[in-house]
Formats: structure tokens, C-alpha cells, sequence
């Protein structure tokens, strides 16, 4: 692989990955959402005039491909599923991070993404409002329905931190 | 006394939302509100607190799996432009090594061991890989019975098979 595009996907690989394990829940699918957006950045890795595409670009890219695995998944999908498989990360996990697997998992798969993309990964309303073609409102509205419910979750099982 | 608390949308805006959301005016109130009741103090604390809680525990890191994979990915990706070159050059080899099969061994159990190495390799590609060794292994062994028009055509033949055999493998 070149050095630079090497950078590029160590710099990026963590949040590709984060969004498309928040959607898919399972390592192998993340994995090859993950994968399959750095090949395309790859193939597009000269076009912009910002020297490698931009953060927000890649990202959209993994959202399409999320959509398109929500699309072929939708029977099995559910947001009451309670199979919330960290990535590895499962046996020593404290109860903090239980909880909020158990938080994360009472969202449906868009109010999820949503909470990831804004409080995860930082960007703004706007950004993922261009991201998600989702209005602003909806956005805002859907964030705030989503805070609330995992408080009440994290409230129930003690709110540790 | 009764009291008017904040609700839970004006303290979630007032929370999380982004510069500009809440005017002066607003914000101010919901300050002077938060100084003076500690109901809506406690509301906001704990809303506040699962919020970091989420962004401190939710985030997954990328297995290293994953560098790997894009790697080998790309390995075939950079190799595609070449690939026209390279098929030609192992289509040759290909055929070149038919003929010296046909030619230089006695055949049968010679054939095996020969072929043998070639089918591990051919496995690392899939069916046509298997396919293509398997075709390349008859067809030697036909070329050593048949007369020189036939060699010439079971040579071409095979030859196009084995190109376009190659052409597949390279393209996975």
C-alpha cells in the first residue's frame, strides 16, 4: 500500500470502523463496511484538491454502505435486539461500558448512527445533515429523544461515572 | 409555592445544543433558573453525565485486523493496471510450460509430481485455478499423443482457456 494512503487509513480507521460496528454490531461486517470505504477512498484518493478526501467524504461513503447492510438486513434488525457484541472487547468490560451497550442498543440503527456521528466522532449538525441528507430539525429532534432515553437507561442501571 | 421547572427540551438544547441555539435571553434564564433549583440542577447533572458516559465507553476501536485486510486488498488493486502485461507474460509461461511437459517427461506419475506444487498454488485462486491446472495437466498429456496439427491446436486452445483463466484469477 502507498505510505500516504497508508496514513490516510491509520488516521481514519478507527472512526470508519466505530460507525459501521454501531450499525452492524458484529466485527466481521464492520470490518468489511470498513474496508470496502478505504478501497473507494483509495480510488478517489487524488481527486480532491485537499491532497486525500476529506473526513466528512469518507464518512458518507460509510454511511452509504451502512444503509445498503441495514437495507439486506432489515428482517433480522431490530432496535430491541440484545445482541450488543463489543469488538473484542467483551470478557473484562467494566459495568460502565455494559451499561452503555445496553444504552446504545435500546436506540433503533439511525438515532444510533446519529448519536455516534455528533457525540462519537464530533461532527456538528450541519455536517451530517450533509452526510445523512437528514434536515436539521430531524436531527436535533432525534439526537435529543435518543439522549433521553439512554439517561433513563443509564439512570436504571445506576449511572456510575 | 409552585414552582415552574425547565423542560427537558430547553435543558437538553441548553446542554448539548450547538453556539447560537439558545438566544441571550434564553440562556440566561435557564441559568438563573439552574442557580436557584436544584431539581432542574440535578436533571441537567445527570443528563449531562450519561452523555459523557456514552461518549467515554461507546467509541470501538478498529481491530488491526483491518490495515491488513485493506493491504491486501489494495495489493490487487495497484497490480490491475500491469494486469494486461502480466496475463500475457503467465499466458506464455503457461503454454511454454505445456510444451516443455509434452515433451521433456515421460508422463504419468512425472506429470503428478510435476503438477503437484502447480495445484497448491492453484488452490490460493479458486476453482479457475484448479481448473486451469487441471486443463493444463490433459492437455499435456494429450500433446504427447497427437500429431503436430493437433499439438498446434490443443496448444491454441488450451493457450485462450489458460489466458482468460488468468485474466480471472487476477482480477480477484
Amino acid at each position: 500500500m502507498l505510505k500516504p494512503f497508508e496514513q490516510y487509513v491509520l488516521k481514519y480507521q478507527d472512526m470508519v470502523y466505530n460507525i459501521a460496528w454501531h450499525v452492524t454490531r458484529n466485527q466481521h461486517d464492520a470490518e468489511d463496511i470498513a474496508q470496502e470505504s478505504f478501497v473507494r477512498a483509495f480510488e478517489h484518493f487524488t481527486d480532491f484538491s485537499t491532497g486525500e478526501p476529506p473526513k466528512s467524504w469518507l464518512c458518507t461513503v460509510t454511511l452509504n454502505l451502512c444503509r445498503d447492510w441495514l437495507r439486506r438486513q432489515k428482517p433480522v434488525l431490530s432496535g430491541e435486539e440484545k445482541d450488543y457484541r463489543g469488538g473484542g472487547q467483551a470478557a473484562d468490560q467494566p459495568e460502565e461500558r455494559a451499561a452503555v451497550k445496553e444504552a446504545l442498543n435500546a436506540l433503533d440503527p439511525e438515532s444510533r448512527l446519529l448519536v455516534v456521528l455528533f457525540h462519537l466522532e464530533g461532527f456538528s449538525h450541519k455536517e451530517i445533515s450533509e452526510m445523512t441528507g437528514m434536515p436539521i430539525s430531524m436531527i436535533k429532534n432525534r439526537l435529543f429523544r435518543a439522549r433521553k432515553k439512554m439517561k433513563e437507561i443509564l439512570m436504571a442501571e445506576g449511572l456510575r461515572r | 409555592m409552585n414552582v415552574q421547572h425547565l423542560d427537558e427540551e430547553l435543558l437538553d438544547r441548553f446542554a448539548f445544543g450547538e453556539p447560537g441555539e439558545l438566544d441571550e435571553v434564553e440562556r440566561l434564564r435557564v441559568e438563573e433558573h439552574l442557580a436557584k433549583c436544584s431539581k432542574c440542577s440535578e436533571a441537567l447533572e445527570l443528563l449531562v453525565r450519561s452523555v459523557r458516559m456514552v461518549e467515554y465507553w461507546g467509541s470501538v476501536k478498529a481491530p488491526e485486523s483491518l490495515i491488513t485486510r485493506v493491504r491486501m486488498k489494495l495489493r490487487h488493486k495497484t497490480v490491475a493496471p500491469l494486469m494486461p502485461i502480466v496475463v500475457i507474460a503467465l499466458g506464455i509461461t503457461d503454454v511454454a510450460r505445456l510444451w516443455v511437459l509434452a515433451w521433456s517427461l515421460s508422463g504419468g506419475l512425472s506429470t503428478i509430481v510435476e503438477a503437484l506444487p502447480r495445484m497448491l498454488e492453484a488452490l490460493s485462486y479458486g476453482w479457475t485455478g484448479i481448473l486451469r491446472v487441471v486443463l493444463e495437466i490433459v492437455a499435456g498429456s494429450w500433446l504427447r499423443m497427437g500429431g503436430i496439427s493437433a499439438q498446434m491446436g490443443v496448444l491454441l486452445t488450451v493457450g485462450g482457456l489458460v489466458l482468460l483463466m488468468r485474466r480471472k484469477e487476477w482480477a480477484n
